[in-house]
């Protein structure tokens, strides 16, 4: 493109362009475009600025011209090279390969492939490889293209890298390809979870899963056949590497089919894993193959950056766990209600180690894509199976015959419209319950005692409340899960969790009433109904006895720190600073509900008389002052608290013991129920240590006997990854 | 050149594309946007372009050994996007306008 003959060049590199004479005599060519030196007039011109004076295009601002690149800065100039150094990684990637080499290369780019997948670019992990790089620049116009020898003619000859190499890295860009677009198409978290950048190359996007297999296939049937070529082990090391990267492509393919058929795909993978893991040692290390030099060919804005390296065997644990995810993340296609779903969605992703995005993308694409939830149900469906089972069993409101209605004047043509509207717009419940009422000619409770009040069921409003309270209850939970509170406000978040769970109950019992109150009003049910009504009973029960045992863990949890507040066994909250006071640091922590209307946040008063008995204020902090507490002091407040702490805990334990029994379908958990009995066993766990912390404290009060608590208990705070259930804080208890 | 002169010259010049040179053997190919007194250049939409290595001319040496020794050799120089990018005065040997 440019006229080259007239570079300028360095005195060193004008000896290389001589050396290079004496091989073929070069000249520079000047293709097409027509240039016209200014050089001179452009420095008279620019000079005769004055400082600070800019000539520039009228659009262009000089707030984007502070994000320009800076050439020659070496924390900017990518393309800056140290002096001396060449820009070519001078590594030979059509020299020929011993068999150990070929699975050297293959189990480094694997390790490539899992730092991406970690969340590095691939500029620091596959696009530093010669062999990568060769078959994708210049971009390939044809899968033909892509290969080692690019301008040649392929000899015959070397087919352990033309084939084989060649085969298993097409297997792998592909396989990133369909991971990099399955990712796009869905919503990740967090842009630092992954980079998606490709800087102007492609991933073989243009080519199918079939070419691409195909060459697999060919590398593989080559292997077999050349018995005299390599020994044994090295060849099956090398079918097995094959093997492994065909079935992975056709793991992470985009077909849009939902079935089992991919899960076992996927188990696979997974059983190929231990050999990959033992065949690993017949590699040779080829660390001259790849280099961070190739990223100065890459289009990037940022200076070369270091290859991020990890072990094959953490490489490998990686892949199984992709693998492993992979395969259950189509159980959730078990999930046969919204309920079901709602359980499998939140304990496969509170698994730990959390899954990777990828992951997670796959998991999204199984519940909802092409407006379809788990490939079965209208969101539609998924929203009016949800009412029925919440708050509306066998009723006409979710009867979905009411679409078919065209006339207008029909009450069910009515309902059909107004449950429409609720369901895209998820608000005004309440008035949308208000005008239904008139179509399902609804009968209110009225009390025996004042026939004159009236209850109505305000069923959508009930639903959306009931998932409202829930997601509060999570999100105080995550608040435990993330370490997010400090150690003085637990007994305080304790309390919240617990009023939310007990305002929950008392909503499941006001549901409750409505239904049987509809229930009763049927003279002669069908089995139809009478099964609707089953299990949304059953439902009612289970998250009744689940509420329940929130609720008394929360308080039973909230009941201990406080007292361990009070004994000033815990750390006080902040030295009194000028603008730290608990009614402040109180309304920061219920910021993010004080839009909601409903259920209203506790006021400040309120929350401080239900947590009220540890001021630890009266001698935060400075031990020298604090006045002994024995246990005549003790006997009065604490160890009270202690008691109501033992109480509900013991009820806690109870209920929980009863959620650990509880079958899948009441539970709710069809498709995740081993991982969710896990989880739940884990509470129950966390429950027992709790109720022995209980024990233990009381006994240390009762031999406390004339000597102050805090020279006997011993506190000492878990953290979230140690804890048996990263939801329960409960603390460890010893007597010194 | 007085002050009017010049800057009229270089508005001139403004949104074309420049073709700047660096002192390590680079060629910038962009879009004039700005310049100041010290002949700062900022051009948009750039490529950086390199001389072919030594090894890509070998290599092309090598693929056409065939032919007479005084054959011509084509090689083309390695180029990349880099968008907008600000080029300091203190570097750049050569400056050419493209199409005029």
């Amino acid at each position: 493109m440019a006229d080259l003959s007239k570079l300028s060049i360095a005195p060193d590199q004008r000896d290389l362009r001589q050396q290079h004479q004496s091989i073929a005599p070069l000249q520079f060519r000047k293709k097409r475009m027509m240039t016209v030196d200014i050089t001179s007039e452009f420095f008279v011109a620019a000079s005769a600025l004055d400082t600070g004076q800019l000539v520039k295009d009228e659009h262009f601002t000089l707030f984007e011209a502070v994000g320009a690149l800076e050439i020659m800065d070496p924390k900017m100039d990518s393309g800056l090279l140290p002096s001396g150094e060449s820009v070519e990684h001078d590594y030979d990637v059509l020299k020929e390969l011993l068999p150990g080499e070929v699975i050297g290369i293959m189990d480094q780019i694997l390790c490539f492939e899992m730092t991406w997948h970690m969340g590095h670019p691939l500029s620091q992990s596959l696009f530093t490889s010669a062999y990568i790089d060769r078959l994708l620049w210049p971009d390939p116009k044809t899968l033909e293209q892509a290969r080692f020898e690019r301008d040649k003619t392929p000899g015959p000859g070397n087919e352990l890298l033309h084939l084989v190499l060649r085969a298993y890295c097409l297997g792998l860009i592909k396989t990133c390809d369909f991971v990099r677009r399955s990712i796009m198409s869905e919503q990740y978290y967090e842009e630092e979870d992954f980079v998606v950048s490709l800087y102007h190359r492609k991933l073989l996007d243009d080519f199918g899963l079939a070419d691409i297999s195909m060459k697999l296939e060919d590398a593989m049937a080559y292997v077999a056949r050349k018995t005299d070529l390599m020994d044994l082990p090295f060849r099956e090391a090398l079918l097995n590497r094959l093997e492994f990267r065909k079935m992975l492509l056709s793991a992470v393919q985009l077909d849009g089919f939902l079935d089992h058929q991919r899960a076992r795909l996927w188990e696979g993978c997974l059983e190929l894993i231990p050999m990959l893991s033992q065949t690993n040692k017949l590699g040779l290390p080829s660390e001259k193959s790849f280099s961070i030099k190739i990223q100065r060919k890459l289009a990037s804005s940022v200076p070369p950056r270091p290859i991020v390296k990890i072990s094959f065997d953490e490489a490998l644990a990686r892949l199984s766990g992709i693998c492993q995810n992979g395969r259950d993340a189509y159980r959730v296609l078990e999930s046969h209600s919204g309920t079901h779903l709602m359980t499998f969605v939140l304990t496969y992703q509170s698994r730990k180690p959390q899954p990777l995005v990828y992951i997670r993308c796959l998991l999204q694409s199984l519940v909802f894509s092409e407006m379809r939830v788990l490939g079965t149900m209208t969101l539609k469906q998924l929203l009016y199976d949800d009412f029925e089972e919440l708050v509306l069993p066998a009723d006409v409101l979710v009867d979905p015959t009411n679409c078919d209605i065209e006339a207008p004047q029909d009450p069910r043509f009515q309902i059909s419209k107004r449950m429409d509207a609720f369901a895209t717009k998820a608000a005004n419940a309440e008035g949308v319950d208000i005008e239904l009422r008139v179509y399902t000619k609804e009968e209110p409770i009225r009390e025996v005692s004042a026939p004159n009040k009236v209850m109505w069921s305000f069923p959508l409003s009930s639903w959306a409340y009931y998932y409202k309270l829930r997601q509060m209850e999570w999100t105080v939970q995550m608040g435990f899960e993330l370490e997010v509170y400090q150690v003085d406000e637990l007994a305080g978040m304790y309390w919240y969790l617990h009023h939310l769970a007990s305002t929950r109950l008392q909503h499941i019992e006001r549901i409750r009433t409505f239904s049987t109150h509809r229930l009763k009003r049927i003279a002669k049910p069908s089995f139809k109904q009478k099964t609707s009504f089953r299990r949304s009973f059953s439902f009612l029960d289970f998250a009744t006895l689940e509420a329940s045992a929130i609720q008394s863990f929360a308080e039973g949890l909230s009941c201990l720190f406080s007292f361990l507040a009070y004994l000033g066994l815990i750390p006080a909250p902040y030295h009194p600073l000028p603008y730290s006071t608990p009614a402040l640091r109180y309304s920061l922590r219920v910021r993010p509900f004080l839009s909601v209307s409903l259920p209203e946040v506790p006021s400040y008063p309120e929350f401080a008389s239900r947590v009220s008995l540890h001021t630890p204020e009266r001698d935060a902090g400075d031990p020298s002052h604090r006045t002994p507490l024995t246990k005549i002091e003790t006997n009065d407040q604490a160890s009270s608290i202690l008691d109501v702490a033992d109480q509900a805990l013991k009820a806690a334990r109870k209920d929980w013991e009863s959620i650990s029994k509880a079958k899948a379908e009441t539970a709710r958990c069809v498709g995740c129920e081993d991982w969710w009995r896990t989880s739940v066993k884990n509470v129950v766990r966390a429950c027992i240590t709790a109720n022995i912390m209980i024990a233990t404290s009381k006994k240390a009060i009762s031999n406390a006997a004339s000597k102050d608590v805090r020279d006997i208990l011993k506190v000492e705070l878990v953290k979230s990854n140690e804890l048996y259930h990263a939801w329960w804080m409960v603390p460890r208890i010893s007597a010194k | 050149m007085d002050d009017t002169r010049a800057t009229e010259y270089l508005q001139t010049l403004l949104n074309k594309k420049l073709c700047v040179y660096t002192n390590d053997s680079r060629m910038f190919y962009g879009d004039f946007k700005c310049t100041d007194n010290e002949c700062n250049i900022i051009l948009s939409q750039s490529y950086e372009y390199r001389e072919p290595t030594p090894n890509a001319v070998r290599a092309a040496a090598e693929s056409s050994s065939g032919a007479s020794s005084t054959a011509t050799l084509k090689v083309d120089m390695t180029s990349r996007f880099l968008g907008l990018i600000v080029v300091p005065g203190q570097y750049i040997t050569k400056i050419e306008v493209d199409g005029l």
